[in-house]
């Protein structure tokens, strides 16, 4: 039972708080506290054997409270965020029985070993295609099904093995560890069995996603680098204890070193590296990924590819419309970056880094918006790049190092906050969508009836009142009508209007950043709205929100605009008035940017 | 503004060729545009997921080409989505594994798609990968590669990226005779417009006067 580690921490489970923390960067100010929390960290991992392992929602807010994951800790931390406690049971590798329901298509159950079966449910009856020889494995009723066993075992007889082959070869394989024939096989095989136990097809980047868990379980430092192996110094007692206060290497090899040995003592050194491995993986996968793997036709990676070219026109739409305007579409960037989850557009101490996030939040939307944020991170120089280089420059999108992984995770979360939550949810449903025929034209209708970010009336209410400058209080007034009626913005239109009307105290002036990220939303819905009642105060408040959107269409989207603003029916010379202002205040802001 | 720089930019070429790079999973496609591009090789390659993307400029008789290069993913699975990278392909380089019978027979495949996505006006070109292997580990003789060609009527090479064997000639190749093409059908276009100033004489009526 994982479920602990799902939700986000309980204030009241902690003294910690559980408000995101300071990043890791801010060196100067937690100093003291950050090594009293990374000291609490190393005395409860790894736990002694036969001791209780520590509660994941312990060990996941401490690493909050820090910021980061220590790396030589990686390889204790992530089992435990992924899998719960019973990361450290040992016998996990015999008779999880719903492993081999599992093979009979029911649905998991409730012991460690269920989380290797199929996740998705609907693909749960693996009973022909990839997972041909499954029955093998199953053994029969005296010899109970092993994971770890099924992975030694595992026949190599995939429809397209041969891929599996070359991209076991091909993973990683500038560091050593990747280099090892060894490890090359144990790639292929835990690939191999992933794809039978889940009924689906081997699709590429899978192999991406399982290499971090390689380099995290059997490298070392956490997979910081892959040589310089040291000689395992078996039988040394805990020296990580208590050793807080040093900072730096000394406390990262001693913290690592044990880490190692004691894995080497809990489990047999040839099965448990690749269980492990094979069971973070998959539940990793479940996790963020969702069905997106299962979907043998990526079905579920366009729907993604609509709603993100939806999210960057919401917050970016510039550099959205510069990006359609040539011919890049997200079907052109986004697959690696959403199915390997970065993995590899990245080098592996970074990887590791981003993904201590991802565990730390578990939050399947975080990538999302992560992506996002790597494109405003890079919008100038997107903007700059000639049509002809502008591929190239945006397939090879980077970042590097543990200070970018934090300042791009904040925004990633900023990002998401500024997003109307409407979006949210429609985002996190289609990972989710079963990937049978009739599941997937239900989402594809359902998103082709949207043809922009939209906003529930409850939304549009407090972005009004939030630009107009009235506190969270004045919201909830309305929050309790409004909540009982999620519909679209347009729908309520006069509603909305009505709530206009309240005098347009100037309100306090936003970051010109915040106001163009959200204003630029709120427009979308609202704008119509707006348009429609035509109100003076009406036309003040809409400047003021349609911040950057207005200088990209002024830009770029003309014509676009001449759509909104028809369906709007704006009277003709304020239309044209507000477009010059639009301008003017775009050119500043494109200024900045 | 930013988008001005981009018309200067424009402005050093000649023609922006984008091509495809098409052909099963392992076949060499990245080496091949690595080798091309950089002029490198490695044999340990990482898996192209989606698309990737490369440049390069090369210089045809007095004009400047741009060659937009795309690498697509070469696995079955990922062909729903690269359908939408035969949009505005002008040319399509189709690779197989000269060691890999497989890769061989899953040309006609590829040629289906092509058929189903690409505009048909398309120039394609047939490579036979990794040519430098050991004569006892190939197991498509040229001569078979020679023949499927000539069936589908297109131009044909064996390379190896490996061993830098006729890797710039394929490109050069199909990039000139795509240069070529939009050259004649700018003339064409160019010759019909001014055909239609005179009145009702069409390409055709001026067929039959010759």
């Amino acid at each position: 039972m994982q479920a602990p580690s799902l939700n986000p921490p309980s204030p009241a489970s902690t003294s910690v708080s559980s408000s995101t923390p300071p990043p890791h960067s801010d060196a100067n100010a937690g100093t003291r506290g950050e090594q009293d929390t990374e000291a609490l960290l190393r005395r409860a991992l790894p736990p002694h054997r036969g001791a209780p392992p520590p509660s994941p929602l312990l060990v996941r807010t401490l690493c909050q409270q820090l910021g980061s994951i220590p790396p030589d800790l990686r390889r204790d931390i992530w089992p435990l965020l992924l899998l719960g406690p019973d990361a450290y049971d040992a016998d996990v590798a015999t008779a999880p029985s719903a492993i081999v329901q599992g093979f009979s298509g029911k649905e998991e159950g409730a012991t460690a070993g269920a989380k290797v079966g199929p996740h998705c449910g609907n693909k749960s009856s693996p009973v022909d295609g990839p997972s041909r020889g499954l029955e093998a494995l199953c053994g029969d009723d005296a010899k109970p099904f092993s994971l770890a066993q099924a992975i030694e075992d595992v026949p190599l007889d995939l429809p397209n093995q041969r891929v599996v082959e070359i991209d076991a070869l091909r993973t990683r394989s500038e560091l050593p560890l990747f280099k090892s024939p060894g490890t090359q096989a144990m790639i292929e095989r835990v690939l191999t069995l992933y794809c039978k136990l889940q009924g689906i097809s081997y699709k590429q980047g899978l192999n991406e996603v399982l290499a971090p868990f390689v380099q995290v379980v059997m490298g070392r430092e956490g997979g910081c680098d892959g040589e310089g192996r040291r000689p395992d110094r078996l039988g040394e007692g805990r020296k990580g204890e208590g050793v807080g206060e040093e900072a730096g290497g000394a406390l990262q090899e001693d913290g690592e070193g044990d880490g190692g040995d004691r894995r080497g003592q809990g489990c047999p050194p040839s099965a448990a590296p690749s269980l492990l491995i094979y069971r973070c993986f998959a539940r990793f996968l479940h996790l963020l990924l969702g069905n997106l793997y299962s979907d043998e036709d990526f079905h579920l990676l366009q729907a993604l590819f609509l709603l993100f070219r939806l999210l960057l026109l919401y917050h970016c739409p510039r550099l959205s419309l510069r990006l359609d305007a040539c011919g890049l579409p997200p079907e052109l960037y986004l697959t690696p970056w959403v199915l390997t989850l970065l993995a590899r557009s990245l080098d592996m101490p970074t990887t590791l880094a981003l993904w201590d996030h991802y565990l730390l939040e578990q939050d399947p939307l975080l990538h999302h918006f992560l992506l996002l944020a790597l494109l405003r991170r890079h919008r100038a120089s997107l903007l700059a790049a000639p049509v002809d280089l502008l591929p190239e420059t945006l397939a090879s999108l980077s970042f590097s190092g543990t200070a970018h992984v934090a300042s791009l995770v904040a925004e990633a979360k900023a990002l998401r906050a500024q997003t109307p939550d409407s979006y949210c949810r429609r985002l996190a449903r289609v990972s989710r969508t079963n990937v049978d025929a009739a599941s997937l034209s239900a989402l594809l209708l359902d998103l082709n009836a949207v043809p922009t970010v939209t906003l529930t009336a409850q939304e549009a209410l407090e972005g009004v009142l939030d630009v107009l400058g009235y506190g969270e209080e004045e919201e909830e007034g309305g929050e309790e009508e409004e909540e009982e009626e999620r519909t679209k913005v347009e729908e309520n239109r006069e509603e909305e209007g009505g709530e206009r009307k309240v005098p347009p105290a100037k309100p306090p002036r936003r970051s010109r950043e915040e106001e163009g990220e959200r204003g630029d939303g709120g427009g979308r819905g609202e704008g119509r709205a707006a348009r429609g009642e035509g109100g003076e105060c009406g036309r003040g408040l809409h400047d003021e929100i349609e911040g950057e959107r207005g200088a990209d269409r002024a830009e770029e989207g003309g014509s676009r605009r001449q759509e909104r603003e028809e369906v709007g029916q704006h009277p003709d010379g304020e239309g044209r008035r507000r477009r010059s202002e639009e301008e003017e205040e775009g050119e500043g802001r494109e200024g900045e940017g | 503004m930013a988008n001005r720089g981009k018309q200067g930019a424009q402005s050093k070429y000649d023609h922006l060729i984008k091509l495809l790079l098409i052909g099963d999973s392992g076949v060499g496609k990245s080496c091949l545009l690595l080798r091309y591009s950089e002029d490198s090789f490695t044999p340990s390659f990482i898996t192209t997921i989606g698309i990737d993307f490369k440049i390069k400029s090369l210089p045809l008789e007095d004009k400047k080409l741009k060659l937009q290069i795309w690498d697509t993913a070469g696995q079955e699975r990922f062909r729903t989505i690269t359908t939408a990278y035969y949009r505005g392909a002008m040319g399509i380089l189709l690779v197989y594994d000269v060691t890999d019978e497989r890769s061989f027979a899953n040309v006609k495949n590829w040629m289906r798609q092509i058929e189903q996505h690409a505009s048909e006006s398309v120039n394609k070109i047939l490579i036979g990968n990794k040519c430098d292997v050991d004569p006892a580990d190939r197991r498509v003789s040229l001569e078979q590669g020679r023949k499927l060609a000539e069936e589908y009527r297109i131009k044909f090479f064996e390379t190896s990226a490996k061993e830098n064997v006729n890797v710039d000639e394929a490109f050069y190749t199909v990039a000139r005779d795509i240069a070529l093409r939009i050259d004649n059908e700018v003339d064409l276009t160019a010759s019909g417009k001014n055909v239609k100033i005179g009145p009702g004489v069409g390409p055709a009526g001026g067929k039959e006067c010759c």
